[in-house]
């Protein structure tokens, strides 16, 4: 096990017209046995931070460090890290077990250890029955803990995952989600994740690292991302369905401080330490963002309200997506399945004060 | 890996490319300045590794014998017909091979064609000679050369053409079929296309066992139409092989290929990993 | 009239992979069918499109039967999975590729795919070629080239499943705005059931050959004919508890076969139960049962907590009660400890009662 340290950590793939310059002073810990998730779009940089971790690409400046002691110049082997791939890079012609008796057989432990720790693997995955069937005839799911159970059987310093979910389907994911939760409670072992998912990283990790265009936007638990985004980006990135955004002004009403939306009539509402931050900084032009599931249909005492009007109900089964109109403006709210709502019909809304987000519009940071 | 093991290894590979680099151009070496040098220092016991006297007159030299344009055209015209030849039908047969036959029966009928390319050019020299000179055009003629070419080119081309036409996607036919393009019109305006570069690939192969073919040639022909490696012995002087001129003229028509090479240097290179990696 | 008929439609390899297939799809419905991977969906869209020769059945666009007709003269025009775009031609002669075809004259041809080019907010990008556009951008493109051709019907194979979850949003929107595929009849193919309950007039669950259950969203998703339909619908997946009915003096119990589980049934429920004899799968959706804090209707039971995901706005756990592990909707804010109890109650007039034999909806 050990504590995964990135110090200004750079990566620049040099190219013949234009060199690309994919992580860009990237500082970031990794305690013992914390499950981190790297969470960003495509080229955002999160695959070659994993890479340069595992050892697979060369650093162009900075330090990775494992307890402490610097790491660069070893090589994967010698940093003793684990991968598992989006592919599983199973070996079609070994069994189940002989793969993953590979890692220890490469090691020279003999056989009746290395059956032993492959028992303990398969116990642990829950794959005892399929020892003796080769990849070929294995589902995906069932392959994709083969792969896993490869990569954890050598017990390394640091377990990395490489977006391992991406070819399942939705009821596989979720039923692996839970059983990674498990693998890690039970092992403790320091991982690394990477996903473009944000649903898989925020179910997953102990703290996620939001990445965005080679920069490193947010580090924090599912808790400061979700109520205390750094900037836009990650009010934007992370939230299912996404994150209603206005532009609007501060104006002034016999009820307080409001958030005028721009062309419309509706306004919301800021809580006060919001408020107060928003008074300190003089602003006057905001961006506006709460989240579809802010939104409730059902009033009670504290909520502030809105009104609009329906355009669009899609029923999803245990939710439905209600997309609403106000003064031009669109967005969106999550409702119950039950609520029958027809278009053009006028409906209230009800929202906490503290869930509506406020950002500067130029440089798109986080007010409050 | 360290850097200064790094380093090492990386001297070492320079050291042994250069060796390899010597020894392989050493004979292109040699041949080029032979072809510049007098009669006089090739005949010598001990032979110079720089000239002594440059005689670039040589090259006009070889070209006072009127055979030599004759050979350079007849290579050309046995080589670019054979090509085309091959072309047509390999690509024709490639096709079929790749969309429609399925299963053992057509596997094995695309390996039998293959085979055909397998078996020493030897074996079929005898029976040949009397197919062709049995026919009323006879051995010594055109006709022969090209048609016996494809023996070789044309399991070739089709193999290789069936192999660059599996790898075009079939969803794509399909999209053109579904814009309401017939078999026909989908297959010269999305198909081809996309096998482009595979065809020049194969063309080039095609051509270069045409252009380059002795036996056959020597065997055959000789008269009517005589090809440039069939040419090229007759350097003589008497008993003696007049070296300097042989290499001169081997130089002017090794450039036909050398040239096609560095200009379609980037369709070989994405026509022969074209079956190879998928994706 | 632009309708879509299949007429006992089957198609099949070493094994049946369309049995006697029957649809109709109404002209400008938006036809949306659904099933897990590998169970036809794409092999009874390439039907339609005629890339596939059915093996029996008939296959009707507008009252013309089509069975025997190539695909280059049905007029179907179809959306790949894989886009299916041409790599050596740029977007706009992708998306003109239809009309090419027709040989229509270039004024018209230019005028046309502008025309589409705009409605998907594609017209930056008419010079490029393919592997310079994007996912999102690709699939545009696939989807105009569908558009532009103006067909008698639209199909379309799961267009948006390989592409990021925030430009899938914005697609779903796009599809739902379209007009111009309520011009004729669309099919439109996926494994997403959320896309499909979203996006569908009615929908068509997929399997074992042929369509299990039709119906709008609400009527598939609320009264699922089979165990089958209800478990492809749902995420997470909807609990089963087999179970049997003991009837002790008058009142009905149904009683899980495994662990000590039991509900009483009352009222409507018991109408629907009293007549069965044999065992009942109890399916029970994970939104209709509640971590009790104090406003559910009927049975309230103690249970365990085995595990707690927060996963985008809900939160999900599994409890242990009776034996029974459980999933649960709650909210994502919470905060669940293995080992924790919990009280849970249930919505039992929201159960569905599954024969335990053939699935089939009791209710039915």
């Amino acid at each position: 096990m050990a504590r995964v340290t990135l110090t200004d950590l750079n990566k620049i793939y040099p190219a013949r017209d234009r060199s690309v310059h994919a992580v860009k002073d990237l500082n970031l810990t990794v305690e013992d046995g914390e499950y981190v998730a790297l969470l960003g779009p495509s080229g955002c940089g999160k695959t070659s931070t994993l890479r340069m971790i595992v050892g697979l690409e060369g650093i162009t400046s900075g330090t990775i460090a494992f307890d402490g002691k610097r790491v660069n110049e070893l090589t994967p082997e010698q940093r003793n890290v684990a991968m598992a791939f989006e592919t599983y890079a199973l070996y079609p012609n070994f069994t189940v077990a002989e793969n993953l008796a590979f890692p220890l057989e490469v090691r020279g432990l003999g056989k009746a250890e290395r059956d032993r720790q492959v028992a303990r693997i398969a116990k642990l995955l829950r794959i005892e029955s399929i020892l003796e069937q080769k990849p070929a005839q294995l589902s995906g799911g069932q392959q994709q803990r083969v792969s896993l159970g490869r990569a954890l059987i050598r017990d390394p310093a640091a377990f990395i995952l490489d977006e391992v979910m991406s070819h399942l389907d939705a009821h596989l994911k979720f039923k692996m989600l839970f059983e990674l939760k498990r693998i890690h409670r039970s092992l403790g072992k320091t991982t690394i994740y990477v996903t473009h998912d944000q649903v898989e990283a925020l179910a997953l990790a102990d703290r996620i690292a939001v990445m965005s265009n080679a920069v490193l936007q947010q580090y924090g638990t599912r808790d400061d991302l979700y109520h205390r985004p750094v900037n836009r980006f990650v009010a934007d990135f992370i939230g299912e369905p996404p994150t209603n955004f206005f532009a609007g002004e501060i104006a002034e009403d016999q009820e307080g401080v409001a958030l005028r939306v721009d062309g419309s009539g509706l306004a919301f509402r800021p809580d006060a330490s919001r408020t107060a931050a928003l008074q300190q900084r003089g602003a006057r032009q905001v961006t506006i963002g709460i989240r579809p599931q802010n939104f409730s249909t059902i009033a009670s005492p504290g909520l502030q309200t809105v009104s609009a009007r329906v355009v669009l109900n899609e029923y999803l089964g245990e939710q439905s997506i209600v997309t609403l109109e106000a003064g031009g403006t669109t967005f969106r709210a999550l409702a119950s399945p039950d609520l029958e709502l027809s278009h053009g019909a006028p409906i209230s809304l009800y929202y906490r004060s503290s869930d509506v987000m406020v950002f500067d519009p130029e440089s798109e940071t986080f007010i409050g | 890996m360290s850097q200064s093991n790094y380093r090492l290894i990386k001297t070492l590979l320079l050291i042994f490319l250069g060796i390899w680099l010597v020894f392989t151009l050493f004979p292109l070496y040699f041949m080029i300045i032979t072809s510049l040098k007098p009669v006089e220092e090739i005949n010598r016991m001990i032979p110079t590794f720089w000239p002594h006297t440059l005689k670039l007159s040589n090259y006009a030299g070889i070209f006072a014998d009127p055979g030599s344009l004759k050979s350079l055209a007849d290579s050309v015209i046995v080589s670019v017909a054979n090509t085309a030849l091959s072309l047509l039908l390999g690509t024709l047969a490639g096709y079929a091979l790749a969309r429609w036959i399925r299963g053992a029966a057509g596997e094995n009928l695309a390996f039998w064609i293959l085979s055909n390319r397998m078996f020493p050019p030897v074996a079929v020299i005898i029976p040949m000679f009397f197919l062709f000179d049995s026919m009323p055009w006879g051995t010594d003629s055109y006709f022969s050369l090209i048609v016996l070419y494809l023996v070789f080119n044309l399991p070739l081309a089709t193999w290789l053409m069936m192999v660059f036409f599996r790898d075009a996607p079939r969803e794509l036919e399909e999209a053109a079929y579904l814009d309401g393009f017939t078999p026909l019109r989908a297959f010269f305006r999305v198909t081809l296309p996309l096998v482009f570069p595979g065809m020049i690939s194969v063309a080039m192969l095609c051509w270069i066992f045409a252009w380059n073919e002795y036996l056959f040639a020597n065997l055959l022909t000789g008269t009517t139409v005589k090809t440039f490696p069939v040419h090229i012995p007759t350097f003589t002087l008497g008993s003696q092989s007049l070296w300097n001129l042989i290499m001169a003229f081997s130089l002017v028509a090794m450039l036909p290929p050398v040239i096609l090479f560095v200009i379609l240097r980037r369709y070989m290179v994405r026509g022969l990993s074209l079956g190879v990696v998928k994706g | 009239m632009a309708r879509l008929e299949l007429q006992h439609v089957c198609k099949g390899y070493d094994r049946p992979i369309l049995d006697r297939l029957s649809l109709t799809v109404e002209e400008g419905e938006f036809f949306v069918i659904v099933g897990p991977s590998g169970i036809g969906k794409t092999t009874l869209l390439r039907c339609i499109a005629g890339l596939e020769v059915v093996d029996a059945g008939r296959v009707i666009f507008g009252g013309r039967d089509v069975t025997r007709v190539p695909p280059y003269r049905r007029n179907a025009a179809m959306t790949f999975e894989s886009y299916a775009l041409y790599p050596h031609m740029t977007v706009f002669e992708n998306i003109a590729s239809p009309l090419r075809a027709r040989r229509m004259d270039e004024a018209s041809v230019r005028k046309a795919v502008l025309e589409v080019a705009r409605l998907l907010r594609i017209e930056q990008l008419l010079d490029r070629r393919p592997h310079e556009v994007s996912g999102g951008q690709k699939q545009r493109t696939a989807l105009g080239r569908t558009l532009v051709a103006k067909p008698d019907v639209y199909l379309l194979d799961e267009p948006i499943s390989h592409l990021d979850a925030k430009i899938r949003h914005e697609l779903r929107r796009q599809f739902h705005t379209l007009q111009e595929l309520r011009r004729v009849a669309t099919v439109y193919v996926t494994h997403d059931y959320a896309e499909a309950l979203s996006l569908g007039d009615r929908i068509g669950v997929m399997g074992d050959g042929g369509l299990v259950q039709v119906g709008s969203s609400r009527e598939i998703f609320e009264r699922p004919n089979s165990i089958f339909v209800a478990r492809h619908l749902g995420q997470p997946s909807i609990n089963e508890v087999p179970c049997r009915l003991s009837r002790d003096g008058g009142a009905l119990t149904l009683r899980s076969l495994e662990g000590s589980l039991s509900f009483a049934m009352n009222g409507s429920q018991r109408t629907i139960l009293e007549k069965v004899r044999g065992d009942v799968l109890v399916g029970i959706r994970p939104q209709h049962i509640h971590v009790a804090n104090g406003g559910s209707t009927s049975q309230i039971d103690n249970a365990r907590v085995e595990a707690f995901e927060a996963l985008g706005a809900t939160g999900v756990l599994i409890a242990e009660t009776g034996g029974v592990s459980l999933t649960v909707l709650t909210s994502p804010e919470e905060n669940f400890e293995p080992g924790q109890p919990v009280r849970l109650g249930f919505d039992v007039e929201q159960f569905l009662y599954f024969d335990a034999v053939h699935g089939r909806n009791l209710r039915a």
